[in-house]
């Protein structure tokens, strides 16, 4: 069994630096040499995930999901991943360990590593022990894979230095209010962008609505939209419903009109820009896995616009009636995005967002009442 | 403006349009354009309003157009993205050179646009021998003025490859289409262009400061420009006799990575830009006197040999290849650009079918270190530097060093450092149809060559191409198979003191 199998060994918490150069520097005495690449850092930082029968704090590799991410990710991205898996004491002792994350690409093994600390820590000790560890002139992200209600400190001093802070609101555990969180991140973080994987989770959503209105004759019926249902399935589909309201909010100007009392769960008013009504509706419902399900615009009698997902055969059908003419229909693919896709996907965009950000604010603007 | 399209990562949507591919049943369309056209459509990056419509001259219903299309793709007939898009698949049978066939292509066109949307607005892709263009664009022209339903909208010629037999023959076909359709609706496809590699080569040299300085007649020695191809002609044979390597490769693919290595950096990243600067690439090259060819060029035809352990035949016993064939299966050129940045630096360009294996590579190889510090150290080995810019396979850049190996003496080995596409991005590099499909859907002409461009290249050939028609080559075939290529591909550079590099 050498280094480069994926094996955690485990080491000195002080001295992980040279446990890996020893290890890399015995794994290097194999026949067939190995590509040690470096793209960027990923930091990720886990409180509260849980798989079937894990003890906590999982052993490295134990979590088989969550490294299954990790690993789609150091495929795209090889470098080194430090991940902190944090248990509930304030303080206790921190286990460290260390694997190599080889693929095989072309020409030979491409590894990168991933170091895992797991145990509880105070926040001085946490950051200093990842800055330490963190390669330098790479850039670096913060996936924060815990609640956005707890342990900010320790968020703060991971975001320094980071290139990017990805959260997700829909995590199955987030609280309604998750997006309150977002929205005061992205105004705490002085240099570091604040991405969301509920927007990542929107954005072939938002392509595909998008392109309704691409056509000279679709993009005037904009103005006129009077309506808006967001069929989602779980906590993962309210989060990205919200935020695809608030995007069409946000993009279309929007403002709201309040939910006045009587308002069902997911019901919110708004007004165009000619002060004419808009109804938004998110409701729940779809088969199949957590996330959007449908979503259907229509302008008046004349003009509909709907996207429905079909889960059996991971489609979505498009349909477009304007006014004077047939409906039109079309098929795309839609295969749901895995975790590590999402996380791909933020790497590779790393720029602020302020469509995103316009989109949070919008959504908390609507105030729409979540499902109880 | 559609503002929800602020903000997404991705293009916004062609216009409707009608893709109408001539030469609808033939090996192009169905292994390369509607393919890639079925990608896109999965993809996400067509619009509803979308169609596609082969025509040719094989008799054909639209039913059997669309199983032979599933059947290419190896699609199940009841797969959602298979049904959406076969409903835009379309066949018109008819003639390239007479009116009537272009009556049908025009009523159907009105069908479309009555039914999908999607006649208005239309690229006519001409996937047909070259000899055809002229009187598809003819009668395309006259159905875009008679169209009976008065059709307007935008329409868009593409056009494959060779441009022309020569360049007399480019410049008639030039006038030819020039009588049809202004410039700006000619896309002359090189798919070269359309490849990621291709591509990195500007966002390398532009987006990057540290190679810029070092990119000219100081520091480069020269250029190598290879595309090797282990494949015979694949039963091309009867168009291959008239075309040839320098023809096929040289006077197009080649000249391209040439200009995109050798250009200034445009002022903007537009298409006009960005054509500008390769246009005066080829402007700059020195011209080759006829007398001057035989040091300038060299040409090859394979014989029989071996390509994988494999015994294959000569080029000659090729099907449908003339047995006394004088047709180049290889070619090399030696140029010089005379400019401020490249003055006497040459450019080594070769390409061959049959060669050991299939690689496309440019390679810029710098010149030694100015003092020789470490020659005389035993064992060392003071290679150039090289930076090697893999197009296929293995698509990547490479830069050559020397470093000192461990130990107490001084001794110097040449070390790699590699990007590699597969390898830092994971991804699957885009087929680059697919790429060139939707640029010229939307109206960008970056990647695709221009009159004057085309020209030029051509006038570049035309010396080389005229002494090679007027002396046969008594000494073909004059590589097996399976080989490098000829000796005198090996005098032409090594007569400068350099060789070529082993791929």
């Amino acid at each position: 069994m050498s280094f480069r199998d994926g094996s955690p060994v485990r080491v000195e918490v002080g001295a992980i630096e040279a446990a890996l150069e020893e290890l890399w520097a015995t794994d290097a005495q194999q026949d067939e040499p190995v590509v040690r690449a470096r793209a960027a850092t990923l930091i990720f930082c886990t409180r509260g995930r849980r798989e079937a029968g894990a003890v906590w704090p999982p052993p490295p590799g134990s979590l088989a999901g969550l490294q299954g991410t990790i690993d789609q990710v150091m495929r795209r991205y090889p470098g080194r991943v430090i991940g902190l898996f944090l248990g509930e004491e304030a303080h206790g002792p921190l286990e460290a360990w260390v694997s190599a994350r080889c693929h095989l690409g072309l020409g030979g093994h491409v590894c990168g590593e991933q170091v895992t600390v797991a145990g509880s820590g105070d926040v001085t000790a946490l950051a200093g022990l990842v800055a330490a560890l963190r390669p330098p002139d790479l850039p670096t992200f913060l996936w924060w894979d815990a609640p956005l209600t707890r342990g900010h400190d320790l968020l703060h001093a991971l975001a320094d230095k980071a290139h990017e802070v990805i959260v997700d609101s829909g995590r199955p555990d987030a609280t309604p209010g998750a997006l309150a969180h977002v929205s005061a991140l992205i105004r705490q973080m002085k240099e570091a962008t604040v991405s969301d994987l509920s927007w990542a989770r929107a954005a072939p959503w938002r392509e595909l609505v998008a392109q309704f209105f691409d056509p000279e004759a679709a993009t005037p019926v904009l103005a006129s939209l009077d309506a808006a249902d967001l069929v989602y399935r779980g906590a993962t589909g309210w989060a990205c419903a919200v935020l695809l309201a608030g995007w069409l909010a946000a993009q279309l100007r929007w403002e709201p009109a309040g939910s006045p009392p009587g308002h069902a769960p997911g019901e919110a008013a708004a007004r165009r820009a000619d002060g004419a009504p808009v109804r938004l509706q998110l409701v729940p419902g779809g088969d199949g896995p957590d996330g959007i399900h449908a979503v259907r615009l229509t302008a008046g009698r004349d003009a509909a616009f709907a996207v429905e997902f079909e889960p059996a055969t991971g489609c979505a059908a498009l349909t477009t009636r304007l006014p004077g003419r047939g409906a039109r229909h079309r098929a795309v693919s839609l295969t749901p995005p895995t975790e590590g896709d999402l996380l791909c996907a933020q790497l590779a965009a790393a720029a602020r967002d302020r469509i995103f950000e316009s989109a949070v604010e919008a959504a908390r603007g609507l105030e729409i009442p979540p499902p109880g | 403006m559609n503002p929800l399209r602020e903000g997404l990562q991705s293009e916004p949507l062609p216009d409707p349009c009608a893709v109408v591919i001539f030469g609808g049943s033939g090996d192009l369309a169905h292994r390369k354009l509607i393919p890639a056209l079925y990608q896109l459509a999965c993809r996400r990056r067509l619009p509803a309003q979308f169609a596609v419509v082969g025509y040719a001259r094989t008799k054909m219903t639209t039913a059997a157009f669309r199983e032979t299309v599933r059947m290419g793709l190896k699609l199940d007939r009841n797969s959602p993205l298979w049904r959406s898009f076969s409903e835009a698949l379309h066949y018109c049978a008819g003639p390239y050179d007479r009116p009537d066939g272009f009556r049908k292509l025009d009523r159907l066109l009105k069908r479309l646009q009555e039914a999908r949307g999607a006649g208005r607005n239309q690229v006519f892709y001409l996937a047909t021998p070259p000899e055809s263009a002229g009187p598809i664009a003819e009668q395309v022209a006259g159905l875009r003025r008679r169209a009976i339903w008065g059709g307007d909208g935008w329409s868009r010629l593409v056009v494959e490859k060779p441009f022309g037999h020569d360049r007399a023959s480019a410049e008639a076909l030039d006038r030819t289409l020039a009588a049809s359709f202004r410039e700006e609706q000619i896309y002359r496809i090189d798919h070269y262009l359309g490849k990621d590699t291709v591509q990195n080569i500007l966002v390398f040299r532009f987006a990057n400061g540290i190679f810029e300085p070092l990119w000219n007649r100081r520091y480069v020695d020269h250029v190598q420009i290879a595309v090797a191809e282990s494949l015979g002609v694949e039963g091309r044979g009867a168009y291959y006799e008239g075309a040839g390597a320098l023809r096929d490769m040289i006077q197009n693919h080649l000249m391209q990575l040439l200009c995109l290595v050798a250009m200034e950096p445009p002022v903007a990243r537009d298409e006009r830009s960005i054509r500008n600067e390769k246009h005066k690439v080829l402007q700059a090259v020195r011209p080759i006197p006829r007398d001057a060819v035989c040091r300038s060029a060299a040409r090859g035809q394979y014989g029989p040999g071996a390509i994988g352990g494999v015994a294959v035949p000569g080029y000659r016993q090729e099907e449908r290849v003339n047995p006394a064939s004088a047709t180049d299966t290889y070619a090399a050129l030696r140029l010089e650009i005379d400019n401020w940045r490249w003055a006497g630096v040459p450019f080594y360009l070769r390409s061959g079918k049959r060669l050991p294996k299939r690689v496309s590579e440019i390679s810029v190889q710098f010149k030694l270190a100015p003092h020789p510090l470490f020659a005389d150290d035993p064992g060392s080995d003071l290679e150039p530097n090289v930076l090697a810019l893999r197009i296929q396979p293995d698509e990547g850049i490479r830069l050559t060093f020397g470093a000192k190996t461990p130990g107490t003496g001084t001794v110097i080995r040449p070390v790699s450092m590699e990007f590699r596409y597969g390898t830092a991005f994971g991804t699957e590099v885009p087929e680059a149809y697919e790429r060139l499909l939707l640029d010229c859907m939307r109206g960008d002409a970056s990647l695709f060559a221009r009159s004057d461009w085309v020209a030029k290249a051509w006038e570049i050939v035309t010396p080389v191409l005229e002494a090679w028609q007027s002396e046969t080559p008594e000494e073909f075939p004059n590589y097996a198979a399976g080989s490098w290529g000829p000796e005198s591909a090996r005098r032409l550079i090594e007569a400068d003191g350099r060789r070529w590099r082993a791929l």
